[in-house]
């Protein structure tokens, strides 16, 4: 009999074609943007060349001006493009946008900007380091006139590392942040198939709600059914979305993939119980009901720094109880710290609270349909 | 105007969804708004980059010259010496760097040993590139000098390069730097209109479809079918009823924008990205009329509501700016109306003056979201006749 109720709500809500596209299409999409978006994001390979111009009454031997034509990047691409002009056409081709900046005089050049960006900061680290190397030279030969036959230019020229990184383990990502929360954010995307149910049992909710009441079945019995039917729908748009993350884009949720899936799970659970407890409170509107779940769910995904990352920093600091009961952010940080840490410590903690949420938000959406009858709607 | 009036007595009993929707982006809005504010701040202070030093050789003067010259740079954030506090700490970002000194550094350095620092960091961070950098001149430096030099004792060594490093050189801007604050196109306010248009999208979409939900359902459709009033003229006052809720929602938008604005000032700028602003707008609007007329599914439309927002907000460079962006996202983006959007703002934050010549800068990207507008409201148009003549 159960199963007879769990396939005819399968069947229901895989028909709704619209609705099944649209849910499990949405987060490959913006997998999809993200990866486009962090791909060449902090990667220099296709650097182009600074315009930049240069005013100076130097001749031919002007040390600085042979320093900025022979900058260039690993890959060999000219750090600038130099024009050599004057004052004020220098100023009238910054204002025009046609160059970045210009570089006024030799000995103590001063750099002139319109705005304050990248390429401005690339600029000026290249005149700081260029006057230092010039005054080193200086004290250098005042002090010991042979160094110039001693090899203090190749000296200069050939910069040492002295700091390697260690390899520890796992490196922070910020770029995983932001697939994680997406991840987190398609679990608990659940919470309108949680709700839908809770909605289509209630007599005074919905016209499927009334017919249900009077048919002869224990509208728990049925209630389980169709939450199983959903959660079969949303494991479905899930375990799509996670093949494509890490088999298509490779992104890695570190080295073991059960925990993974188990968060997986467990916030589907999250999500639907959401949906069912706010579904199950109150004789507010079916639409009413709606905005509070989408409010929820993507408040809760913003503070996780799913659009902007930064927002999950600024809770640690300020607010980080927050991230205690935001599931979204329980979800992010469970992934984030399978992938960093070695030990399952913190995941253990996240899926704790995570399940702690699920159970409590459960049982509110129980008390809500329980033994519920109507003498007129 | 019946179906004027209609919309807003429709608008009027979802009033309470409208508002949590409207609660939730102002909430965002501001949120990221104060963020724009920290991290404006934050670039007058860029010094300040939060790094542990995990120091294993013991003090003698190179350690402490150095120290003392990397202050300038960072901020020494004290943390307990412990393997998972550490990772902690890097994990939250409270600190963006730890440098540990091994031991037996200073004396390999000395006598001209190969020698390595050791290093944990946010990966593909500025603030990382920059303590490197940081780190390394100290080391060429002083090698370079001992070279030479080589009598220099360690004082006299620390002296040279703390000399060498107090060369700094000068910028200015090219016009009045401070001209930026009159003209009310900071760089706040640039970010804050990128940012915003995410929001127009994910809000309006939302809303607009909301509330179109009501009239597509079959029976209603039909039931306008049989009035004496045009399809044509039903569309018309449709858009025009979301017109008027579109465009006061911007206008809180603005009222926000300003409030949280450091500056305060309202300017030529300001206008300038208003008016962008409004023509982003009606593509928005457009957009979601569209999808309100096609999708009757509720949770499709937070789908597709989600998907479009985030996803064009991230392509087109209104969270992450174009010019990080690689060539071929950009590319791609420049196929959508919110690439245009955020190109005409970028275009108005680097505007000096106000001259003709300078506006006219914009009229291509205002005019392109222009035409997205049109084109896709006349395709909704098309779609909405189609429908009219259906059975289903």
């Amino acid at each position: 009999m159960m199963f007879q109720l769990y396939k005819a709500r399968l069947k229901c809500l895989v028909r709704s074609k619209e609705n099944i596209f649209w849910s499990y299409l949405f987060p490959i999409l913006l997998a999809t943007c993200f990866y486009f978006t962090f791909g060449n994001l902090w990667t220099f390979e296709d650097y182009e060349s600074i315009s930049i111009a240069y005013v100076s009454e130097g001749g031919q031997d002007d040390a600085l001006k042979m320093a900025m034509e022979e900058a260039h990047t690993e890959n060999g691409t000219p750090l600038f493009v130099v024009n050599y002009t004057s004052e004020k056409e220098a100023s009238k081709l910054l204002e025009d946008n046609e160059i970045e900046a210009y570089i006024l005089g030799d000995s103590d050049p001063k750099l002139y900007i319109k705005n304050n960006g990248l390429n401005e900061t690339i600029i000026k680290s290249f005149l700081d380091s260029y006057r230092r190397t010039s005054i080193t030279v200086q004290t250098i030969l005042n002090n010991n006139p042979k160094a110039l036959e001693e090899g203090l230019l190749d000296d200069l020229m050939e910069a040492e590392t002295f700091v390697y990184e260690v390899d520890n383990g796992k490196r922070p990502d910020v770029m995983l942040i932001y697939f994680y929360s997406l991840l987190a954010y398609t679990c608990l995307f659940a919470s309108g198939w949680g709700l839908d149910e809770v909605i289509n049992i209630q007599a005074n909710q919905s016209h499927r709600g009334a017919r249900v009441s009077v048919s002869p079945v224990h509208k728990m019995k049925l209630f389980l059914s169709n939450m199983l039917a959903a959660i079969t729908a949303q494991a479905g748009g899930i375990t799509l979305l996670f093949i494509y993350l890490y088999n298509i884009l490779k992104i890695d949720f570190g080295d073991s993939l059960f925990p993974v899936i188990v968060t997986c799970m467990v916030g589907s659970f999250t999500g639907l119980a959401l949906g069912a407890m706010v579904g199950a409170l109150g004789k507010g509107k079916v639409e009413s009901k709606e905005a509070i779940v989408t409010a929820i769910v993507l408040g809760s995904s913003f503070l996780t720094g799913m659009m902007i990352v930064n927002i999950k920093y600024i809770i640690c600091k300020f607010a980080p109880f927050l991230n205690y009961i935001n599931p979204a952010a329980l979800i992010t940080d469970a992934l984030y710290s399978l992938y960093y840490y070695d030990s399952l410590h913190l995941f253990y903690i996240n899926i704790g609270i995570l399940s702690g949420l699920t159970v409590v938000f459960g049982f509110i959406a129980f008390l809500g349909i329980r033994r519920k009858t109507y003498a007129s709607i | 105007m019946q179906v004027f009036k209609l919309y807003f007595k429709i608008f009027k009993q979802n009033l309470f969804s409208i508002l949590v929707y409207t609660g939730l982006f102002v909430g965002i809005l501001v949120m990221i708004s104060l963020n724009i504010r920290r991290e404006e701040e934050k670039k007058f202070t860029s010094k300040e980059i939060p790094i542990l030093v995990v120091n294993e050789d013991g003090n003698n003067n190179l350690i402490e010259g150095f120290l003392n010259y990397l202050d300038a740079y960072v901020t020494y954030v004290p943390i307990e010496n412990d393997e998972e506090k550490r990772k902690d700490a890097l994990f939250y970002n409270e600190v963006y760097y730890i440098l540990t000194i091994p031991a037996g550094f200073s004396e390999a350095f000395l006598s001209g040993n190969e020698v390595e620092l050791r290093k944990e960091c946010i990966p593909n961070a500025a603030e990382t590139v920059f303590v490197d950098t940081a780190i390394n001149d100290y080391f060429n430096m002083a090698k370079v000098y001992r070279k030479h030099m080589p009598n220099l004792s360690i004082e006299e060594l620390n002296f040279y390069i703390e000399n060498n490093l107090d060369v700094e050189t000068s910028v200015a801007f090219n016009d009045n730097g401070s001209k930026n604050v009159h003209k009310g196109s900071d760089n706040y306010y640039m970010t804050y209109f990128n940012t915003l248009g995410y929001i127009l999208l994910a809000c309006f979409v939302t809303g607009v479809s909301h509330v179109l939900l009501a009239f597509n359902q079959l029976d209603i459709r039909r039931r306008n079918s049989a009035a004496p009033i045009s399809n044509r003229s039903i569309n018309i006052q449709l858009i025009l009823a979301n017109l008027v809720f579109v465009l006061s929602y911007v206008v809180v938008f603005f009222v926000i924008g300003y409030l949280f604005n450091p500056n305060k000032v309202i300017g030529m700028g300001t206008y300038l990205y208003w008016l962008n602003t409004i023509v982003f707008a009606l593509v928005t609007l457009s957009i979601s009329y569209i999808i309100g007329i096609t999708v009757t599914s509720k949770n499709a439309i937070h789908a597709i509501a989600t998907a479009l927002s985030l996803g064009l907000a991230f392509i087109s460079g209104m969270f992450v700016p174009q010019e990080f962006l690689g060539k071929a996202v950009l590319r791609l983006a420049s196929f959508t109306p919110a690439y245009w959007f955020v190109k005409a703002n970028d275009t108005i934050a680097l505007m000096s003056n106000y001259s003709w010549e300078n506006i006219r800068q914009i009229y291509l990207p205002l005019g392109i979201q222009l035409g997205f507008a049109a084109a896709i409201i006349s395709m909704s148009l098309v779609i909405s006749k189609r429908k009219s003549q259906q059975a289903s």
